[in-house]
């Protein structure tokens, strides 16, 4: 969206303003019974829930391409399934965010609590079982970028259902 | 106050206004995540960035796929059976 404005246009905009008073300002036409900082609230969360996917498409094919880097096959094998079942979560949890639009209170908090309680436990997982066995520094830092990624948006995230008085288990 | 003051003091939720069978409706098109200003000359051109819930929702959910399915496949290769999504609200797996 983009507009351009004239010094005249810009002078009208101040009158418009001025007749309303120049205190911070907060567009509403929110669903009914829900805050703009739910609404907010669930846009970060949502945000956050993007970032988490496009690290973990990242970590997986990185990971993949580390395949003879690994200790053994198993610990390779276990590494991917605790990714694959990160992304089904994180599927899940799309999918359900997608029936709550713009709408954060606790029974959404509660039920994204559940989900992360298995993103946090899968991304534990698929750390230990190999990756934090990088040897090379250029890999091992961009191995440990992209969880540290996962990690913050997961924070992010647990925060925010935790401001719902819902508690999320594995969250440091 | 000027233009810059303005602008820094819209935040929230940008609104826009359908109609359906002749009655305004209006719809969250998303928050405002960034406002842009720069200056052409005598011309101010702000850009507003938004934040859209719904498109961010779709790439999230193609790129968790994308990253399932390469899981898949190497599981495939290794004669393991593939990772599947089931409607779970639990979120257990």
């Amino acid at each position: 969206m983009q507009w351009k404005s004239t010094k005249l246009a810009t002078l009208v905009i101040l009158m418009a303003i001025g007749l309303s008073g120049c205190h911070k300002k907060v567009v509403v036409n929110t669903p009914a019974g829900v805050s703009s900082t739910e609404v907010g609230n669930w846009y970060e969360v949502v945000g956050a829930n993007q970032a988490i996917s496009h690290s973990a498409k990242q970590l997986t094919d990185l990971a993949i391409s580390l395949h003879n880097q690994f200790p053994s096959e198993s610990s390779y094998q276990t590494t991917l399934a605790a990714l694959g079942k990160l992304d089904v979560v994180g599927l899940q949890a799309t999918a359900y965010l997608e029936t709550v639009p713009q709408n954060w209170n606790q029974p959404t908090a509660t039920k994204i609590g559940g989900y992360l309680d298995q993103l946090l436990a899968q991304l534990q997982i698929a750390t230990t079982s190999g990756l934090d066995g990088v040897k090379d520094p250029t890999t091992k830092a961009a191995v440990n970028a992209l969880l540290q990624s996962i990690r913050t948006a997961l924070q992010l995230q647990v925060s925010l259902v935790q401001s719902q008085g819902v508690t999320v288990n594995g969250s440091k | 106050m000027a233009a810059s003051d303005i602008l820094n003091n819209i935040t929230g939720v940008l609104q826009l206004t359908q109609i359906v069978e002749g009655t305004a409706v209006p719809v969250i098109a998303g928050i405002v995540k960034e406002v842009k200003q720069a200056f052409v000359g005598e011309t101010v051109e702000y850009t507003v960035v938004l934040q859209v819930g719904q498109q961010e929702l779709q790439d999230a959910a193609t790129e968790y796929q994308a990253s399932l399915d390469e899981i898949n496949k190497e599981r495939a290769t290794a004669g393991l059976p593939p990772i599947t999504v089931t409607p779970n609200d639990s979120g257990s797996v």
